[in-house]
């Protein structure tokens, strides 16, 4: 499936190839900040830090596996899918370190001095409302993460990285209408296990930590 | 557009609530900026270098492609050359090789080889210049020939009368009338040591000319300078003969084809001059080269002509260069007998002569490889010089 490069991303992408170390800073700008917003979504409790490391690894990845790209899609769709795969590599890794016994990542904004943390201020309409439309969110995204990989990884490649069908279609190989077939169908499956979480939430009304 | 599901309102809201918490826009840090370059270094150097050999061959590649092939050419020029000069050389080297060793090997048998019955026979019409030192030589031209007939069957070679019995190789060619044209290398052993003749040119500068100077020694090449038919060489094309004296004379005739059982012309030479070849050489001599053959064990093809009791006169005539004369030439080709033939008829006759040659040639067939040329060359002063020739080693 042939899909419409952004004039001189083939061509950056070419000097990238040739090892040109000025491509690869000009690449690092252009796809640096979009891929680390993408990965903040990825985890609603991801802090800036671990995005940071997995943007890392995405990039080092990218490094080693431009050869790879063929051009059937666009570079950040490219990009997504990898970050999509490392952010899920991450998380496992950290859960694995928690169960067992890894110290919990502190962030580097919570300082050592005796100042207090950053704290803007929310736009949000009140605290109460506030607090339970985040733990609702969080419900959403705890459900993305009991889907299965195929699943979770089509919806956030359309819903936090806002791919069209055509752009996740090329970077997954996948026709548009099957993109869309299966989209509807996680999303189906994602229904089920929020309802699920939201009766769960309900009926214990005290949020949990995880 | 289908109005969105509920789900879908709150994935984007979801969505939304984290863009907002990832606050400030995400920078790459210099870190790991620096990180990623040093990466991009190890990556993606060695296919730049690679792509920069590439890209240097195909601009080179054309000179690179010219060069190789000039150097096939030059290869396929030269190489066929060399190898060619190097199996002469290795030929050479071999055979002077066996020709140090012929003379060490005969100058140590010498004393301990008693002399054969016909030997002094053989010796009384050797002329004078003929001592051991030529007897060594002889020996090691024979090996030399021998060493050539196993390499090339397709030469005539020959030795001379006293170490015969050469044709090891089978290398014997019939010395017959027709169309292709052969060589023939000779020796008059019977000419004199001199002549009183004024000599124009040194020696050397004729030998230069002549391929015999491979064969023959310095002595060897001295005289053939002054004394015409010393060394020479005979084309055969058909029934025209073409002699190449050792001093490049060229000298131009005919062959004709004679009964065996008339009187040879080493008979009639004997009859003229009465002294050295008298009585019969060309008889005496060929026993003898039939006794050496026979005990050297060594098997020769015959000639199917001269099997039918043909043998071969010639006369040829033309000017000698070194004495600035024109000289006339009259022999015969005396091809040696069947040695089995010959030695049964020496043993019965007990020495007769020109009767047991004649019977010889009469019954056994022929051996070219070890034949002679019997005859005279007469100056053109009236002066004349036997012509008692064998073949060698061209």
């Amino acid at each position: 499936m042939a899909v419409m490069i952004p004039g001189g991303e083939s061509e950056l992408i070419a000097r990238c190839r040739r090892g040109e170390a000025a491509a690869w800073d000009e690449l690092f700008d252009r796809h640096y900040e979009a891929t680390a917003r993408f990965v903040f979504q990825l985890g609603h409790d991801l802090a800036r830090e671990d995005v940071e490391e997995i943007c890392q690894e995405v990039f080092l990845s990218v490094i080693k596996n431009l050869g790879s790209f063929q051009g059937e899609s666009r570079f950040q769709t490219w990009l997504f899918r990898i970050a999509v795969n490392r952010a899920c590599d991450y998380r496992e890794h950290r859960a694995a370190a928690k169960r067992g016994g890894g110290a919990t990542p502190v962030s580097l904004d919570a300082g050592d001095d005796d100042r207090p943390p950053i704290d803007p201020p929310a736009p949000t309409p009140g605290p109460d409302a506030s607090l339970l439309a985040a733990e609702r969110l969080a419900l959403v995204r705890q459900a993305v993460d009991r889907l299965e990989a195929p699943c979770r990884e089509i919806i956030e490649l359309r819903y936090f990285g806002d791919l069209s069908y055509e752009e996740i279609g090329g970077t997954l190989k996948l026709n548009t209408k099957t993109v869309s077939s299966r989209l509807s169908k996680c999303l189906d499956r994602l229904e089920i296990i929020a309802r699920t979480l939201f009766a769960e939430e309900s009926d214990n009304p005290i949020p949990s930590n995880t | 557009m289908a109005e969105e599901r509920d789900i879908e309102k709150q994935l984007r809201g979801y969505a939304e609530q984290r863009r907002r918490e990832a606050g400030a826009p995400f920078e790459l840090h210099l870190a790991t900026r620096r990180l990623l370059q040093d990466e991009v270094r190890r990556t993606h150097k060695k296919p730049a270098e690679a792509a920069e050999r590439a890209s240097l061959f195909a601009s080179w590649w054309f000179r690179i492609a010219a060069g190789a092939c000039v150097v096939v050419l030059a290869a396929a020029v030269f190489l066929p050359a060399l190898s060619r000069s190097k199996s002469r050389s290795l030929r050479l080297a071999q055979n002077l090789g066996l020709r140090e060793k012929a003379i060490t090997g005969s100058a140590q048998n010498r004393p301990s080889s008693p002399p054969s019955e016909n030997a002094p026979a053989l010796v009384a019409s050797a002329p004078p210049s003929r001592d051991d030192t030529d007897k060594d030589r002889f020996a090691a031209a024979r090996e030399i020939v021998m060493n050539q007939a196993a390499a090339t069957p397709s030469t005539v070679v020959a030795t001379n009368g006293i170490t015969s019995g050469m044709a090891a190789g089978g290398s014997t060619l019939a010395f017959v009338p027709h169309s292709a044209q052969q060589n023939f290398y000779f020796r008059n052993v019977g000419a004199p040591a001199d002549i009183s003749v004024a000599v124009g040119r040194t020696a050397g500068d004729q030998l230069a000319k002549s391929d015999l100077k491979q064969s023959l020694n310095d002595r060897t090449k001295a005289a053939a300078g002054k004394i015409p038919l010393a060394s020479f060489q005979i084309e055969q094309t058909g029934n025209q003969i073409r002699i190449t004296d050792g001093d490049g004379s060229v000298y131009n005739g005919n062959l004709t084809v004679t009964n065996a059982e008339t009187p040879n012309a080493g008979t009639s030479i004997a009859r003229s001059d009465g002294v050295a070849l008298a009585p019969a050489p060309a008889a005496e001599a060929e026993r003898q080269f039939a006794q050496s053959a026979i005990q050297n064990g060594t098997p020769s093809l015959n000639n199917a002509a001269l099997a039918q009791n043909q043998n071969f006169r010639f006369k040829a005539a033309g000017t000698n260069l070194s004495l600035n004369q024109r000289i006339t030439i009259s022999g015969e080709f005396i091809a040696a007998t069947n040695p089995a033939t010959l030695w049964g008829t020496t043993q019965n006759g007990g020495g007769g002569g020109g009767g047991a040659n004649s019977q010889a040639t009469a019954t056994g067939s022929q051996q070219l490889s070890n034949g002679r040329i019997i005859g005279k060359v007469v100056l053109g002063n009236g002066q004349e010089i036997p012509l008692n020739a064998t073949p060698v080693a061209p």
